[in-house]
């Protein structure tokens, strides 16, 4: 036990102290711009593609069902598998991270884009269509206007996530900072993968801080129209091999596994689901103790402010990277995919946690220390009785995202359906790839449909965690 | 027995009092109504009386110690000694009507004693809950949860829970404000019948000037943050 | 709805700055024209190594008369795939892989270092570990390091065949993902034993980066041909024979820089035929 505690301690001390030598920095400005325009050209593509479809979506636009399931299904491949897809498309480098960023995050603001229009106050809305107005002027004069906080707030965030994931889609080659982190990881070159957390946890902060401001004053977001157009520009792909993709997408088909690769596949599926369980447990253990120091209402400011930047950076840092650090660190398998999932869901979760809590009704809370009840006894029997429904959505909510970030995982090592996928890939045995992104895609969309039942069962929902 | 002497509360600076020289004096066993428009400072004065509410002058004794001068455990002591009852909106709806009545019993109990008794409640504490609660008139209600509960049964709950405290005082905030006129009188009659059997001082704020004088041993008028 | 306060003007200007920095980047026209040779991302690819390549770039710069464009791909089947469908003319495969690019893609070889064609993969354990010969990892868990990998995976999985042990019945492994990693589990005890390409071992034991007093070969396989740099299928032929010359004419000491990117000492022509028996060796483990 002291052992384990020591060696924690030694791997952790390996990080230190970060590179912050000149010349590294200077050699990750590339990458860095890699990152912010892979995630702005592939955030900018999916505006403009998702934003008409959620239109389509809400005003039942013929074929909206179709739609939906569509986008649906493109949701629940992993984007760690469309990036690598994306390579035979448009070659090497941030295009392939563009493409695979730009079609993920079409189907996240096409539908969740496509609820919001949805849960519009309907009266304005039929006073528009009753003066024979289009689908567009419908949207431009009605949906956009009424829902913009919402559309803001949840922009930032697939923002925030596409942050992340252009760090996610650059650890297979897409570039940018998470090609960087992959490789330095290969070459156990710590202090550098430290150099380049800081450097994450800085970005993803950046895009929240600029989320903040959006809010206040909307205008801020047509800044990133430039930006993605120049990022668009500047990585652009600098092939299309549409026949040369055709032919190798073709080799796909029919999907296929052996006999032997069939029989396990209920394992391989246990293994995910495990990773996806374990993930949720040990970030819902963690985060929850951390969530009651968290929130402002049970202990001071400043203490509540400090856990608060600690959840920061575990939500800055995606459970991949967490992933790739354990995997060399610690060692591979189920476990160490089940702790990436766990330290990123804790940092989620703590938030997410907190908040609940510091929304609970006062009176009650106001009763309860009126007897003269000491803190804790007050928590345990005001805020979490009455945050409970909260907590327990949020919880669903990430053991529902985790069951996709479990395939994620696997693909880096740690066992499961994602890493069958990852090895069939390698091997170019593209017609098992396929099967397993089906069964990969099967099951997020059955996970997804379960949860979403689950949620409206307790009678809550939310749009995004 | 509660002194309230030449009180004055300022909320920030430059705004009018919300309380200004208000001198009361309740005695146990005295119940005591408080009536007034909006605004005119009851709420106030039952915070100020606990400490939730601090005071730019004057003085609060209770039971002959200064309130202004409590703090941390002292402070969490009077107010173990001071029920608040409120609205109905402030019991915990997800715990049962037991874990409610206890929560009374916060005050004196220890943090494991507390958490214990979430997991696994002692005979003896549910046997003081049903007596509360049969105090209030609501024995049966024991095992249910409390969102299950009426409106009047919750301000019952509520009552019991402040028997619960062992308290040398009753402060009531508009309990009646939501119950419907009949139901309110019932609660008002509880809860001063309670206050006289068990030699409390009762404080209570109403909007009912006819209840007040019906039941109460005196009503003091608050306008505009005075006595009237 | 839309706020009246203006967009404030340290805003426009801190966007307009971050527009002129992503503009001042190396621009993407220049590769339009630019050789790409892409590297095997066995060793790690970071920005720094990039830059420390930069004599190898330099130097096929001048030999071909194009620019040069280094790629560190971060899996196998990206780099193949990137050989297939063009956006890659030249790169560096392991011998597994180019067998795969060859029979996909038809990419065609060209030099390999001398060494390369005497590679062994080792079997390492840790000091005190009761293993001797490949007999003692029965029942053991084992390292591996990529699945595409030819020293990490193929040739190691086929000497344990030949030893008449059957990884999949007689032993539990993992794939690591690549050699640094397999060192670093069998130095952790993460797993009791695992297969990794000799001159990352070497490297990383000169370096520092693994503990020479924990570590120990018990088992070393027989020469193989591994890795090779190889053409896409329709590069030019002029591009080919410039290419190949370049590598071939590299001597020491004057190249010695180039050489020790390349840890290499000089390189020879590679052709098809002598990956024969890594191809069968490959069909037979179901690998190709």
């Amino acid at each position: 036990m002291i052992d384990a505690f020591t060696n924690l301690l030694r791997l952790v001390g390996s990080f230190f102290p970060p590179d912050l030598s000149a010349a590294y920095l200077r050699a990750l400005l590339v990458p860095i711009a890699q990152t912010i325009g892979m995630a702005a050209a592939g955030m900018l593509i999916a505006f403009v593609l998702g934003v008409p479809l959620a239109v389509a979506i809400a005003t039942r636009a013929p074929g909206h069902r179709l739609i939906v399931a569509v986008l649906s299904a493109l949701r629940a491949i992993p984007d760690l598998t469309l990036a690598i897809l994306a390579v035979v498309v448009v070659g090497l480098g941030p295009a392939a991270g563009i493409v695979a960023l730009a079609l993920f995050y079409s189907a996240m603001v096409g539908r969740v884009y496509g609820d919001l229009f949805a849960a519009a106050d309907a009266a304005p809305l039929e006073a528009l269509r009753a003066t024979g107005a289009s689908r567009i002027a419908i949207a431009v004069y009605g949906l956009i206007p009424l829902t913009l906080p919402d559309l803001l707030t949840f922009g930032t965030y697939a923002f925030e996530c596409a942050m992340r994931a252009s760090i996610i889609v650059g650890a297979v080659g897409g570039g940018g900072i998470g090609t960087e982190l992959a490789g330095t990881l290969s070459t156990l070159d710590f202090h550098r993968t430290l150099t380049l957390l800081i450097v994450l946890v800085a970005l993803v902060a950046a895009v929240d801080a600029f989320g903040m401001l959006a809010r206040r004053d909307p205008r801020l977001v047509l800044l990133l129209l430039p930006l993605g157009l120049i990022s668009l520009w500047l990585y652009r792909p600098q092939i299309f091999a549409f026949a040369h993709a055709v032919h190798t997408f073709a080799t796909m088909f029919p999907p296929h596994l052996r006999a032997s690769q069939i029989a396990s596949l209920p394992l391989l599926i246990a293994q995910t689901l495990a990773i996806a369980v374990g993930g949720t447990v040990i970030g819902a253990l963690l985060a929850f103790p951390a969530s009651l120091v968290a929130a402002r209402r049970i202990v001071p400011f400043a203490v509540a402010v400090a856990v608060r930047r600690v959840f920061d950076v575990a939500r800055a840092i995606p459970e991949l990277v967490f992933g790739l650090i354990l995997i060399v660190t610690v060692g591979i398998g189920p476990l160490a995919g089940a702790l990436a999932l766990g330290l990123h869901s804790a940092g989620v979760l703590g938030k997410l946690y907190a908040e609940s809590l510091e929304n609970v009704p006062a009176a009650p809370i106001d009763a309860l220390a009126a007897t003269g009840a000491r803190r804790l006894p007050i928590v345990a029997f005001g805020f979490l009785p009455l945050a409970l429904g909260p907590l327990v959505v949020h919880t669903l909510f990430r053991l529902e995202w985790n069951v996709r970030a479990a395939t994620v995982v696997g693909l880096i090592g740690a066992g499961g359906i994602g890493q069958a996928l990852y090895q069939a890939q390698q091997l170019f045995f593209y017609q098992q790839m396929l099967a397993y992104v089906l069964v990969t895609w099967g099951l997020v969309a059955l996970s997804d449909w379960f949860g979403e039942r689950l949620r409206l069962r307790l009678g809550w929902n939310f749009v995004a965690a | 027995m509660i002194e309230i002497s030449g009180v004055r509360v300022v909320y920030g600076p430059g705004a009018p009092p919300a309380l200004d020289d208000v001198t009361l004096r309740i005695a146990a066993g005295e119940c005591v109504a408080l009536v007034g428009p909006s605004g005119s400072g009851k709420t106030t004065l039952l915070r100020s009386l606990n400490g939730t509410v601090a005071i730019a002058g004057g003085s609060i004794h209770v039971d002959g110690v200064e309130v202004a001068k409590l703090r941390g455990r002292a402070l969490r002591r009077l107010r173990a000694r001071l029920a608040m009852i409120a609205q109905q909106h402030d019991l915990v709806d997800r715990l049962t009507v037991v874990q409610n009545v206890m929560a009374g019993a916060l005050g004196r109990w220890s943090t494991p004693h507390a958490l214990r008794f979430l997991i696994a409640p002692t005979a003896a504490e549910l046997a003081e809950a049903s007596a509360a609660l049969t105090a209030v008139g609501i024995p049966e209600k024991l095992r249910n949860r409390t969102n299950e509960l009426s409106g009047g049964q919750r301000q019952r709950v509520a009552i019991a829970r402040a028997l619960v405290q062992h308290p040398t005082a009753i402060l009531a905030d508009e309990p009646i404000a939501s119950l419907d006129p009949a139901l309110g009188e019932q609660i008002v009659r509880l809860l001063c019948d309670l206050a006289r059997e068990r030699n409390l001082a009762l404080l209570c704020s109403l909007h009912q000037i006819e209840v007040a004088r019906r039941h109460f041993d005196r009503v003091v008028e608050l306008v505009g943050g005075r006595v009237a | 709805m839309f706020s009246s306060r203006p967009i404030s003007r340290r805003c426009v200007l801190a966007s307009g700055a971050a527009l002129v920095a992503l503009s001042a980047l190396p621009r993407r026209a220049r590769a339009a024209t630019a050789l790409r040779v892409g590297m095997i991302p066995d060793a790690g690819a970071t920005q720094i190594s990039i830059d420390q390549k930069k004599p190898l770039r330099d130097y096929l710069a001048a030999k071909l008369g194009r620019d040069v464009d280094l790629v560190i791909p971060t899996n196998y089947n990206a780099t193949v795939e990137a050989l297939g469908n063009g956006s890659l003319d030249f790169a560096y495969l392991g011998g597994l892989t180019y067998v795969k690019a060859h029979a996909q893609y038809g990419v065609v070889p060209l030099v390999q270092r001398t060494s390369d064609r005497e590679f062994h993969s080792l079997f390492i354990t840790q000091t005190a570990a009761p293993i001797n010969a490949l007999k003692d990892i029965r029942g053991k868990k084992f390292a591996f390091g990529d699945i595409n990998s030819t020293s990490g995976h193929l040739m190691p999985f086929y000497a344990m065949t030949q030893a008449g042990i059957d990884p999949d019945k007689d032993l539990s492994y993992r794939y690591t993902g690549n050699h640094p990693a397999t060192a670093k589990a069998v130095e952790s005890g993460a797993v009791d034993a695992g297969a990794i390409d000799e001159s990352v071992y070497r490297a990383m034991l000169d370096g520092g980066q693994l503990d020479k007093s924990k570590m120990r070969i018990f088992f070393t396989t027989p020469p193989f041909l591994d890795y090779v740099w190889v053409a896409r299928k329709d590069s030019a032929p002029a591009d080919r024979t410039a290419f190949a010359g370049a590598f071939l004419s590299l001597h020491a000491p004057g190249d010695a820089a180039v050489l020790e990117i390349l840890r290499g000492t000089s390189f020879v022509r590679a052709n098809d035929g002598e990956y024969d028996l890594l191809r069968t060796i490959a069909t037979k483990l179901k690998l190709l």
